[in-house]
């Protein structure tokens, strides 16, 4: 057993830490504000509205998601495949995994017109819904992390005081490659069914096409894995220790930058398909539509391709760039950004496009406009406070970097 | 339904009747009634309730079956499950489907010139649609009413319609009026190449559309 992380002392608060602490505790403070004004008065705080209903918080939830990625694609390459170096990145996986959803939680929480009836879909199932599909694997896939989590925690010296707490844990890291199994599973299935969320509604002619649920798994298995070793290579600048050995870092990076380009692949294909060569006076009609009220084909080109995959990938696969550390976390700080961009995109551009249903040729309903309002950037703002909260409470309370190479259980 | 757009003249007494007899809020009206132009540029009216589509996207959608298709075919919506996620109103291809920003304090501008409000009113967060006034149609069947014949059992829009442009009945009965007056006439469907089928139809203006 792992006697020498049992016994470690936590470092003592420094007024670097308090402060950090204390910018903290404001954007939790701005976020739960805004919180208690959306329970008091109802989503009419925000700005959507029965035009464009879905806005910024539901980006915050895809974005999450995606980006919680590493969790399953790390745990599947050590648990299925075999690849036991990269062992040792596999808590941090899931621990960023685990903050990634239960941010969308947090937020979904906020986004329902009825959280108290949250737990509804478990209750009453219509299984033809993928909105239903996703709920249950989202709290399935929950489940399964924390027990893969479980045995980490309870490692942590507060629960020292009870012995038979660490032969719990110790069973249930056995199952770790079931567990493994199912989270990959699972997890395939709603990163999916969340395209498919866009990729069915067929009265809106932009979403809807097969490509959707295939775009945002692949883009979901590129970016997740990254994020973790952006958080790695941070982590180890914040406490100066290099906890993962920087070739499996780099590794993963390589990984992060091929998985890209097939994205970016099917990507092309999906814009060359639907919008040149087999257009539709439908999508004609939308991008249109789009590209006269929005910076549509700008924000893809700058906010997607180039930031989102271009400069990533340059950072990743080129050895001129990815042998220095700074780049590799560059490269993975704009390929989340472009997750944020494509799923903004997504959602919210559907929208503006004005669904046409009415007969003659002078009715049309007017155009989705959104920007975010006080309330939902407030409720962002929260979000990114629990995200820090999280990161750092985990950072100094748990053991997220196994001791050495040798695996202890 | 059938509503004859050959017929309407714009007079909005159908969304004021439907506002009033199902309390819904002035600004997010479950009818409509738009100006329109067909394709010659000749005007006319055009008017839309929920089209209950026999196929619905909102039916299909939904994560709880807060809005299920009744043994009858209409579309309706358990208010007490609906968690208000609001992909029902992302899924409409119709804009039929409102949702409660917030808990409706005021009164209706509608009550009582056009109706008196025979449902409740819906609470915060929840979607809400047209219902075909299913109130009015369950209670009539009770006591032996037919709807579309007798107004007790019918919807209030199809009431209240000054030129009788709107016809409502029951359209799995070959001998109902509906039925008749949609063999007698040619009728259009809404966004028919989706394949929502929809059971409000559309007799088109003589100009053509």
């Amino acid at each position: 057993m792992a006697t020498s992380t049992l016994r470690q002392k936590y470092p003592s608060i420094s007024p670097g830490l308090l402060a950090w602490l204390g910018f903290i505790a404001v954007l939790l403070t701005i976020g739960l504000a805004a919180a208690f004004e959306v329970f008091r008065r109802g989503l009419v705080v925000t700005n959507m509205s029965d035009l464009v209903p879905w806005g910024l918080w539901i980006t915050i939830d895809l974005s999450a998601i995606a980006l919680g990625a590493g969790a399953f694609t790390l745990s599947a390459v050590v648990y299925l495949f075999g690849l036991k170096k990269f062992q040792s990145i596999v808590r941090l996986a899931v621990y960023v995994g685990f903050i990634g959803y239960t941010t969308a939680l947090l937020t979904l929480i906020m986004d329902i017109g009825r959280p108290d009836r949250f737990w509804h879909p478990w209750v009453y199932w219509n299984i033809h819904s993928v909105l239903w599909e996703i709920t249950w694997c989202i709290t399935i896939y929950l489940t399964i992390m924390i027990l893969e989590f479980a045995p980490v925690v309870l490692e942590a010296k507060f629960f020292d005081r009870w012995p038979w707490l660490r032969q719990v844990a110790h069973s249930m890291h056995k199952i770790a490659p079931v567990l493994a199994l199912l989270g990959l599973l699972i997890s395939l299935l709603h990163q999916s069914s969340l395209g498919a969320t866009y990729g069915i509604i067929k009265s809106r002619p932009i979403w809807f096409k097969p490509s959707m649920p295939i775009m945002f798994i692949l883009s979901a298995v590129a970016v997740g894995p990254a994020l973790t070793m952006a958080v790695a290579f941070v982590l180890e600048w914040i406490t100066g220790k290099r906890a993962i050995s920087h070739d499996i870092l780099r590794i993963i990076a390589r990984a992060s930058g091929l998985t890209l380009l097939v994205y970016a692949y099917i990507r092309f294909w999906d814009l060359a398909a639907v919008s040149y060569y087999g257009r539709t006076p439908a999508v004609s009609e939308a991008l249109h539509a789009l590209n006269s009220q929005t910076p549509y084909t700008f924000g893809f080109w700058v906010g997607e391709m180039i930031i989102g995959i271009l400069i990533p990938v340059l950072m990743f696969l080129l050895p001129r760039y990815n042998q220095r550390p700074v780049n590799l976390v560059l490269g993975a700080f704009c390929a989340m950004l472009g997750i944020i961009f494509n799923r903004w995109n997504v959602t919210v551009t559907g929208l503006f496009v004005p669904v046409n249903f009415s007969p003659g040729t002078l009715y049309r309903l007017p155009a989705g406009e959104y920007l975010p309002g006080l309330v939902e950037w407030s409720i962002a703002v929260g979000i990114i406070g629990y995200i820090m909260l999280m990161l750092t409470l985990g950072v100094r309370y748990l053991p997220l970097f196994p001791k050495g190479e040798a695996h202890k259980f | 339904m059938i509503i004859n757009l050959d017929k309407c003249i714009g007079c909005e007494y159908c969304l004021r009747a439907c506002s009033a007899t199902n309390d819904v809020a002035s600004d997010r009206p479950w009818n409509i009634v738009v100006a329109e132009q067909n394709s010659s540029g000749y005007p006319f009216f055009f008017s839309r309730p929920c089209l209950h589509c026999q196929e619905a996207p909102c039916v299909e959608v939904c994560p709880v079956k807060a809005t299920y298709r009744r043994e009858d075919g209409l579309i309706v919506m358990d208010y007490d499950r609906c968690i208000g996620c609001r992909y029902c109103e992302v899924a409409c291809p119709y804009d039929a489907r409102r949702f409660n920003w917030e808990e409706r304090a005021k009164g209706n501008e509608f009550i009582p010139t056009w109706g008196i409000a025979e449902v409740p009113r819906r609470p915060r967060g929840v979607v809400e649609k047209c219902t075909f006034c299913i109130h009015r149609i369950d209670d009539g069947l009770k006591q032996g009413l037919m709807p579309g014949e007798h107004p007790e059992a019918t919807p209030a829009c199809v009431n209240i319609c000054p030129v009788g442009a709107r016809i409502f009945g029951n359209l799995n009965d070959p001998n109902s009026r509906i039925s008749h007056e949609l063999q007698a006439n040619a009728t259009i469907r809404l966004r028919e190449e989706l394949g929502t089928e929809p059971v409000v139809y559309y007799i088109p203006p003589k100009e053509g559309l």
